[in-house]
């Protein structure tokens, strides 16, 4: 059936039926926009470790590192690694995001800087998450055509897992979510280490692989001269890589949520950096698949079919079906998350600012839920107009770093103003444009050009321009500065939160 | 004088970071350890 021998068909129902299950489940107690867009901020650590690891890995990347792999060698793993120098950041990160009671990043832009750079945030932030659903949805189509050796064509298998996740992800917003990337958490890591074992098998064990391939496959940088569509990757490539990440990590529009919907600042912590640390496990055996499909299938032409073609070929019956209900799961459990991000977007920052002020909440979650639709119809519309991943990948690196150096600077530096966050947002904008598409400069010199420069026009410009209503400021950093469940004090100070 | 806005960690802070620092070490070893078996 479908290409699937029945037990793997029999399999792969047997996920996709529990998992909407467990959503639909947890939908039940959603009547809020709290509950909807931030789960109220009830999770304990575990929910929200396989939260973070489960929204933050996604079968496309499991598909470009070990393409990248096949293509680079081991030096391919930065392709997800970019993040690797970054994760002890996040136990310094994660805090923020719970600290600041917001129910979006668009929040913070808004009561930071101005409503004017939160609907622009707001763009960026659609534009995002449409790119990521795009991403995730091309390239998991890309591998289930290739694991069913044709029989489920890329559209069919985008559109059955985006019919899943949309049940239960428009039914129940982020407790669904979180509930069910509990589950499918599990099947990432089966996703991530399934194939190592066969693949060794095949080549010969670990010597069997040295002596099949190039010894240069296994060194963790690429400096030579880069095939057709990859980077150079050389020392400064990661070191501009990781610093762009510091950057960016912070203005990805789930991140608010993935630090926030915890009971607590620990539990966020707990959550954004072990869930991504368990990622970099992860992405350690996609590389390393990557690398021995080199030996089994020495000339592929599209090298993101490799971990695909590895899972069709040398998995037995029944563990296909665990393969593609793992494949699934990892896109599913991100979509889901990213759907009621944009949502949450739109909603909170656009429809309830400007549009529709004091409605009942049922209202705003029905048209949550519409949006949430929309947002997902931007993703598909992204599948159909491009077709590299690791391209889609590169993109959405930049977007957020322009974002970011605005965000850093908000946080930090009490002087850094309204005026001063665009300039950042718009020089680093138009430097990027410049160096990539004008002089077509190499990746991690593009970071450093508009890395530099926006942070540049950003203290340039805040130190020109009269600073922001001190009031407004001492608000900021006293809710900033105020640990969670010592609220008492923002209430004596006279300063409301949205969602303590 | 700069206006930033920094204050002292707490212990949780400081222990957390430096214990996800020991885990990004250890993937890092664990995958040179890797890729040398069987070289």
């Amino acid at each position: 059936m479908f290409g699937l021998h029945s037990l793997d068909f029999f399999t792969l129902m047997l996920y996709l039926a529990g998992v909407t299950f467990a959503g639909l489940w947890a939908a039940r107690k959603v009547s809020t926009i709290g509950d909807y867009f931030m789960g109220s901020r009830k999770f304990g650590k575990a929910f929200m470790l396989m939260h973070a690891f489960g929204t933050g890995t996604h079968t496309d990347q499991a598909v470009s590192v070990a393409g990248a792999s096949y293509k680079l060698g081991m030096a391919g793993i930065w392709y997800q690694w970019l993040y690797l120098f970054t994760t002890p950041f996040y136990w310094l990160i994660a805090p923020l995001f719970r600290r600041m009671r917001y129910l979006t990043t668009a929040d913070f832009f808004e009561d930071r800087f101005s409503p004017s750079l939160a609907i622009f945030y707001t763009i960026f932030g659609l534009i995002y998450v449409s790119l990521q659903i795009g991403l995730m949805l091309l390239g998991t189509g890309k591998t289930a055509n290739a694991i069913t050796g044709g029989a489920v064509s890329p559209e069919l298998a985008i559109a059955v897992m985006t019919a899943l996740f949309l049940i239960y992800g428009l039914a129940g917003g982020l407790p669904a979510a979180i509930v069910t990337d509990f589950i499918q958490g599990f099947f990432i890591i089966v996703l991530s280490f399934l194939l190592v074992p066969f693949v060794l098998a095949e080549v010969g064990g670990f010597s069997g692989l040295h002596q099949q391939v190039p010894g240069e496959m296994f060194s963790l940088t690429a400096p030579g001269e880069p095939p057709p569509g990859y980077d150079r990757v050389t020392v400064f490539y990661i070191f501009m890589i990781v610093i762009n990440a510091l950057v960016g990590i912070v203005a990805q529009p789930h991140h608010m949520e993935i630090g926030g919907a915890g009971k607590t600042e620990l539990e966020g912590r707990v959550g954004f950096t072990y869930g991504n640390m368990l990622k970099r496990i992860c992405t350690l055996a996609w590389a390393f698949v990557g690398v021995a499909c080199v030996a089994i299938y020495p000339n592929i032409a599209d090298p993101e079919n490799a971990f695909g073609m590895a899972s069709r070929d040398l998995l037995p019956v029944g563990l296909v079906g665990v393969m593609l209900a793992s494949m699934i799961a990892a896109v599913m459990s991100t979509c889901d998350s990213l759907m009621v991000d944009g949502s949450a977007l739109v909603v909170k920052n656009v429809y309830k600012r400007y549009f529709c002020r004091d409605a009942p909440d049922s209202h705003y979650l029905a048209v949550g839920r519409w949006v949430a639709l929309s947002v997902v119809a931007g993703g598909l519309l992204v599948t159909l107009t491009s077709h590299s991943v690791v391209g889609i990948l590169k993109l959405t690196w930049s977007l957020g770093a322009f974002f970011g150096i605005a965000f850093w600077g908000g946080v930090l530096w009490r002087r850094c103003n309204a005026r001063g966050a665009w300039a950042a947002v718009l020089v680093s904008g138009f430097l990027w444009y410049l160096s990539r598409f004008l002089w077509h400069w190499e990746l991690a010199h593009q970071f450093a050009l508009y890395l530099s420069g926006g942070f540049l026009a950003m203290i340039v410009v805040s130190l020109l321009t009269p600073p922001a209503d001190k009031k407004r400021l001492d608000r900021f950093y006293t809710v900033l500065h105020t640990p969670v469940g010592d609220e008492q004090k923002l209430r004596d100070a006279g300063i409301e939160v949205e969602l303590e | 004088m700069w206006d930033l806005e920094f204050r002292r960690p707490s212990k949780q802070t400081v222990v957390g970071f430096i214990v996800a620092w020991l885990g990004v070490i250890g993937i890092i070893l664990l995958t040179l350890l890797v890729v040398r078996i069987g070289a």
